[in-house]
This record gives C-alpha cells, structure tokens and sequence, in this order.
C-alpha cells in the first residue's frame, strides 16, 4: 500500500509541479506560485481515498524465462482514471488528465532518499540543449538531427549511492626512462631501467553509483558530475512533474561497484607519480578502503529517445548541469565522403606545401 | 764551447717542448720518419715497424703526408676528442711534403671504435678527399669493426694512392697501362662528347651534339657524356674524383651559373655517376629527382641493351626536366609519389577517428573529480636502478653536398 500525493494549487485546485527555473512549483492553469512550505501544508493526502488493486505477478516468470514485472495499480486523484505504476516508480502521470503524482508511500526505509538535486533545467531547456549537440555529431544521420523525430523526453529523478571512503593505495612495477643522442656516425639510445613502488592515501567524497537497474550505467556515468552544493533535504514534493524511480539496486551491490571506482581513480592518481619516466608498467597494486559511509540521493537527468532505422537510440541529459551523452548513429556515406575528401585535401595540400620546399 | 751549450741549451728545450706538449703523439712533432704510432701498444711492434715503413714508402711515392696514431686502453678518445687531437697536432707539427702540405691524419681511438680522417692543405686536395670519402670510409670501416688498427691503417694508405694517382692521371694500383688525365682528355673546350670506349659512331655524335645544343640554348644547361673504356677501370667514388677533376679543369657550364652535369660511365667495370655543377637551385633539383633521371638513363643500358646514344638522349631530356622543374612540375612529382596518397590517407583515418571517438559525447569526470581537496599525500616513493641498455644504428650518409666550383653534387651512380 502506498501513500499517493497529488500536490494541489491553493487557488484553483488543479495540478502543481516543481519549476526548475524558479525553484518553485506552479499551478500551469491560474499560474499561481508556491514555496516547498506552503505546497506541503496543501497536499492532499489521497491514501485514504485510494482503492489500490495490485496484481500479484509476484515471483512469476514470463514465457521467456525473464522474472515478470511487478505492476501496481492506482487511481488518479484529479480524474479517477486507472494509473498502472511498477514497483520502482516513485513519481508519474495519470495518462488520462496528464496530472502528476507522487507515490510518496514508496519512501520508506532504506529507500528514503537523505537528499535530491532539484531538476535546474526545463523540458524545453533540454530539447534544446540535445538539438544543439546533436547538430554538432558531425556524422549523425541528417535525418536523425531532425527535432521531430524526438519521439519521448522525460524528466527523471534516479536513485544514486553515494560512497564516501578513506583509500590507501600501492602500486609498483618497471618504470623506462629513455634518452637519445647522435654523433656524425651513429643514433644512439640508451634505456634505463627502474623499480619503482608509490603509496598514497586519498579521501573521496559522495562517489555516485546510479542505484536503478532500469537506468543505462554507461549514460548514467557519462553524464557525470553534478554541482552536489545544490543538494536539498529530500522532500516528495520535488518530484512533482517528473517521473521517479526508486532504488532497486542494494547497498551491497553498489558497493563493489563503488570500490571498484575509487581504486581505478587512485590506480591513475598514483600513476600520475610517475612523470619522471618515459613510460612505465604497473605489475603490482594493492588497495584498502577504510571509514566507508553511503547515502542514498536522487539526482535529476533527462531520458531521451529517438528512434532510427526501427532502434530506439538513447540519450541522457544531466537534469542540473544540462551535460548531454548518447548513441549516436552513424552516416556511414557522410563518413565515407568525408574520409575521401580528406584524402584527397590532404593529398594535394601536402603536394602543394612541398612543392613549395623544395 | 759557446756554440756547444747554445746547442745543448735549443735541445733541451726542445725536449722540454716535446714533453709538456699537448698532443699525444709527441715523436711525430719531431721525427719526420714516425708516421705511425702505437701509443699503448695495442699491435705487435714489428706490425707497428711495418706499417710505419709502408706509410713513409706510400708519402714518398704519392708526395701527400699521411700520420696514423693508434690509441689504446690508456687514451680512450670520443670522436670529437680524436678531431681535436689532429687540429692540434698539424698545427704543432711541420706535416706536408708537398707545396701545398696536404695531410691526411688519422687516429683511432681501439677501445671504443672510434675515429677520425682529417685532411689538410689545398682545397682541390681537400675536394678530392671530401668526393672519395663514401669509398675510404667503406674500405676502411670494416677494419675498425673488426678492431684490427694495422689493416685499417693500411686500407686507408691504399685509398690515398688511389686519389693521388686520379689527381696525377695514372691509376697503379688497378691499371699499370696509365690513361689520360681529365685535362689531358679535353683536346678543345668545346668538347661535350668523350667516347673513349668508342660506342658512338660519328652520327651518334652529332645527333647527340645537336640535342645536348638545343636543349642548352633554351635551358642554358650543360652536358657532358663521358663514355670511359678499358683504360678506366674505375669505380662510383673514382668516377666522381675524375669527373670533378674534368670540370674544374675544362671550361663548362651554362648561363650565368655555369650549370653544367656529367654523365660518365665506366664500360669495363659496368659503373656510372652523374654529376651536377653549377647554381645551387639547379643541383638542389638534380639530386632531389635524381632517382627519375637515374632510372631514365639506365633503362637504356641496363640487361646488355648498351643503346649509348639513347642513354645520352635521355639524359639531355631528364636533367632539363628536372633540373629546371618549376613549382607545378615539383607539385605533380610531389603529387604522384607512393607517400603522399599515404599522408592523405593517415591524417584522413585519424581525422575520423577523433570525430567518432567524441561522437557520444565527452566523460568529464577524472580520477580528482570527487577527491576530497587537501586529503591526496603520497606516502612512499622508491625508485631503484636496475639496468641500462645502449643501443646504436648508423647513420645514414648522403654520398655528396651541393656546391658551385670545383665540388658537384652527385645525382646517382652504380652498376648497370
């Protein structure tokens, strides 16, 4: 049973949702405008009023073998129509009425979030930042660019851990350093060989792992980092107006993944201690993590998806610092034409070039 | 008894001189009769007596000084230590026997294969010298790798008769029938066509003449072709010496650069060189296309072919071509070699490269993105030294320089 919000306007008593550029959230039909105080005092609290009908798909599995998804079935507060929601999602729409609702009842426990990074940037903002990138992807298909093949957008608040940890590290292996001379007869070059063993200590801070199986990792990374001095206390209000998902990812599991992070960052930050060789191999490394602390956060990313050729190709737009990253399809005439143009550009400058040289 | 003491007193000091001298090769300063000298003993001192005699032997056949200094364990030299030894050493010493005092001073250093082959005197000596220095050193570097200092020694003795009997016009070492010197082959000098092999007939000749004039009237180039017979058993380096001799000594050249080139070949040994004279644009451009005048030539020779007259066509047609070759023509040659296609190609595949590579966008995070500031120290840094390789491949050398005067840039040579 879960507790389903539908935050109110004060004044005409439709839908509000969160406005990433005021900070607020507003009322799209009168306009009207509130604070994070005065939407909590209003909230209507439907989980009274909620007939839930759940389906237990439970631990069945579908024909294929792949375990079935949990559904949930809920009512819209604003116009009663059936709202289907899985286990992990935390804030959607009543597709009916468009209205947003926040299953605030999902939060509890471990999958309380401690704090959220409101969304900063709008759909709008968002569409427009993609266009602008994706104009730029020299090799994307023309047609691909076109804004009206954009076939969904949807802002979304993903469940992060955030590690915290104290890393020892050492690393050793075989560092060359290479010098080389010449006289009237002879090139020489001369090889000399070292030992070499660095230590170091390091303390990272709130190191995110995206806690969702629905989210892509690789995307989810690639649109890293976000500005953590805007993190609010969490509060279920901010996920008006947007869809969320909620943890499904265990602190456990996360962990390794976590681990595994920070000692590649310290790997390449003590590597980065041996400049003073020409190239190096590391043939040893050994790392301790120590103090580990962990927090469970939302942060907000836009989800967009584009389909091409009968592939949904898809794209991740950081919600706050509007940082996009995505799979690009290939114009594999483009990149041949322009391969060949190239070529032959190149071809004949460097022909023209030395002819003048020589 | 005055005179006795002012002897004795010019004796010591002498001998003074001679022991606080800097040099290392003190004796030679004042015996004129040590022109080799094993300063640790590094070959048996009978080898060191013989190669001293056979050194003065070839000084007073050839008239051009020679002094070998082999250094050992005691006196390891680098190259540049070795070239300051023999500066210093002909300006201390009276070497030279000839008008000019042209000196060749050699020194190796055995323990670590180094060496130096200076020369001293005239500048058509020093000429000769620089256009057989490709031979000497091919001759006489497989001694020093061998760290055999007496056959070196005498290698080099033998290179230096060679050049003098080229300068003097007979060569006996390889022919005792003698020949004609370059001055003595130019019987006028209008001359272009010297058919010493007698391979062209007088027709051959003139149509030969007739397109060397006519291209040197619109190019203002020079040719001479050079057909050497059975008396001129030379080789590439020889080749080279006598055609330098021929052209510092003859009235060549076109215009007023005097550009002028030589073709000669050596019918008995089947060898050939060319050779460019004059401004430094015309042999910058001779040597750079030499290959396609080289190969235009040879086309006409090679596999028993022997078409002389055509060899000589086409090497009127190809030094003008390339000789003069304007922007367009360095442009198209540039343009049609096997490399420049290979250029286009790898900066085309890296350029797509790095537009796909940064396709899907860009990762900002690094390994400090989420270190705490302050916390990073290093707390153990130990390097320790294993060992060290040296390794060393020759340089390659280009066979001549450019150069107006008396010294030619070679544009190709070889066998045929």
């Amino acid at each position: 049973m879960s507790d389903m919000k539908n935050y109110k306007c004060l004044n005409c008593g439709n839908s509000v949702q969160f406005d990433p550029p005021s900070g607020m959230w507003k009322c799209d039909f009168c306009s009207s405008t509130f604070s994070e105080s005065e939407i909590e005092s209003a909230v209507i609290n439907t989980q009274a009023q909620q007939r839930q009908v759940y389906e237990e798909f439970g631990s069945q599995t579908s024909a294929t073998g792949a375990p079935a998804m949990d559904l949930q079935e809920y009512h819209c507060n604003n116009c009663g129509a059936e709202i289907v929601a899985t286990d992990s999602e935390a804030a959607t729409f009543c597709i009916y009425c468009k209205s947003p609702i926040v299953l605030a009842g999902k939060f509890k426990g471990e999958l309380n979030p401690h704090r959220v990074i409101p969304f900063k940037i709008t759909e709008q903002e968002a569409k427009d930042l993609y266009r602008t990138w994706i104009k730029k992807r020299f090799f994307a298909p023309r047609s691909f660019k076109n804004e009206s093949r954009i076939k969904e957008i949807r802002g979304i608040y993903a469940p992060f851990w955030l590690f915290s940890s104290d890393v020892r590290g050492h690393i050793q292996g075989e560092g060359r350093k290479i010098r080389r001379w010449s006289d009237s007869d002879y090139n020489y070059t001369e090889t000399s060989f070292y030992d070499f063993e660095r230590s170091g200590s390091v303390h990272y801070d709130d190191v995110p792992i995206d806690s969702s199986t629905k989210m892509d990792d690789e995307l989810m990374n690639a649109v890293e980092p976000f500005d953590y001095s805007e993190f609010k206390a969490f509060n279920p209000a901010y996920l008006s107006g947007f869809l969320a998902e909620i943890l499904d990812v265990s602190k456990e599991q996360s962990e390794v993944l976590a681990r595994e992070r920070m000692q590649e960052f310290m790997r390449d930050r003590l590597a980065g201690e041996l400049l003073e060789y020409d190239n190096h191999s590391i043939e040893y490394s050994d790392y301790n993590l120590e103090n580990s602390l962990c927090e469970n956060v939302m942060m907000p990313v836009y989800y967009l998806a584009n389909p091409y050729k009968g592939e949904m190709r898809a794209f991740m737009i950081n919600g706050q610092t509007g940082k996009v990253y995505g799979n690009t399809p290939y114009d594999f005439v483009a990149i041949t034409l322009s391969g060949i143009t190239t070529f032959l550009i190149v071809w004949v400058l460097a022909s023209l070039i030395g002819g003048l040289f020589i | 008894m005055r005179k006795i003491l002012a002897k004795k007193l010019v004796l010591l000091l002498l001998f003074v001189a001679v022991m606080f001298s800097t040099t290392l090769f003190s004796e030679a300063l004042t015996y004129t009769d040590i022109r080799a000298i094993d300063t640790d003993k590094v070959i048996s001192e009978s080898s060191a007596e013989d190669l001293n005699a056979k050194i003065i032997d070839l000084i007073n056949d050839t008239q051009i000084d020679y002094f070998y200094g082999i250094l050992g364990p005691s006196n390891v030299l680098t190259k540049e230590q070795l070239e300051k030894e023999a500066d210093d050493l002909y300006a201390s010493g009276e070497f030279g026997i000839n008008a000019d005092g042209d000196t060749i001073i050699f020194l190796y250093s055995v323990q670590n294969d180094s060496y130096v082959i200076r020369y001293f005197g005239s500048d058509i000596f020093g000429q000769m010298i620089e256009s057989y220095a490709s031979h000497i050193l091919q001759t006489v570097e497989p001694h020093v790798q061998n760290a055999d200092p007496y056959s070196a020694g005498l290698e080099l003795g033998k290179r230096i008769k060679e050049v003098a009997d080229i300068a003097k016009g007979t060569q006996g070492t390889s022919n005792s029938q003698g020949f004609k010197s370059p001055l003595d082959m130019l019987e006028n000098k209008s001359q272009r066509i010297f058919d010493d092999a007698n391979l062209l007939s007088d027709a051959d000749e003139a149509k030969l003449l007739e397109h060397f004039d006519k291209i040197k009237s619109k190019e203002k180039i020079d040719f001479v072709y050079v057909l050497l017979g059975e008396d001129y058993p030379f080789y590439e380096d020889e080749l080279k010496v006598f055609a330098d001799s021929m052209y510092s000594k003859g009235s060549f050249g076109a215009g007023e650069s005097k550009d002028a080139i030589i073709l000669m070949f050596a019918t008995s040994t089947r060898k050939y060189h060319i050779i460019s004279y004059g401004s430094e644009k015309f042999q910058k451009n001779t040597v750079k296309y030499g290959e396609k005048i080289e190969n235009g030539i040879i086309d006409e020779v090679k596999d028993g072919k022997d078409d002389y007259l055509m060899a000589g066509m086409r090497f009127a047609t190809l030094s003008a071509k390339y000789g003069r070759i304007g922007f367009v023509g360095k442009f198209l040659s540039l343009f049609f070699t096997w490399y420049m296609p290979l250029v286009g190609l790898v900066v085309a595949a890296l350029l797509i490269a790095v537009i796909l590579a940064s396709h899907k966008g860009t990762i900002d995070v690094t390994e400090r993105t989420y270190e705490k500031s302050g916390t990073y120290k290093i707390h153990n840094r130990v390097d320790r030294f294993k060992y060290r390789n040296v390794t060393k491949t020759k340089r390659e050398k280009k066979s001549s320089s450019g150069g107006g005067g008396g010294g030619g840039s070679s544009v190709g040579s070889g066998s045929y």
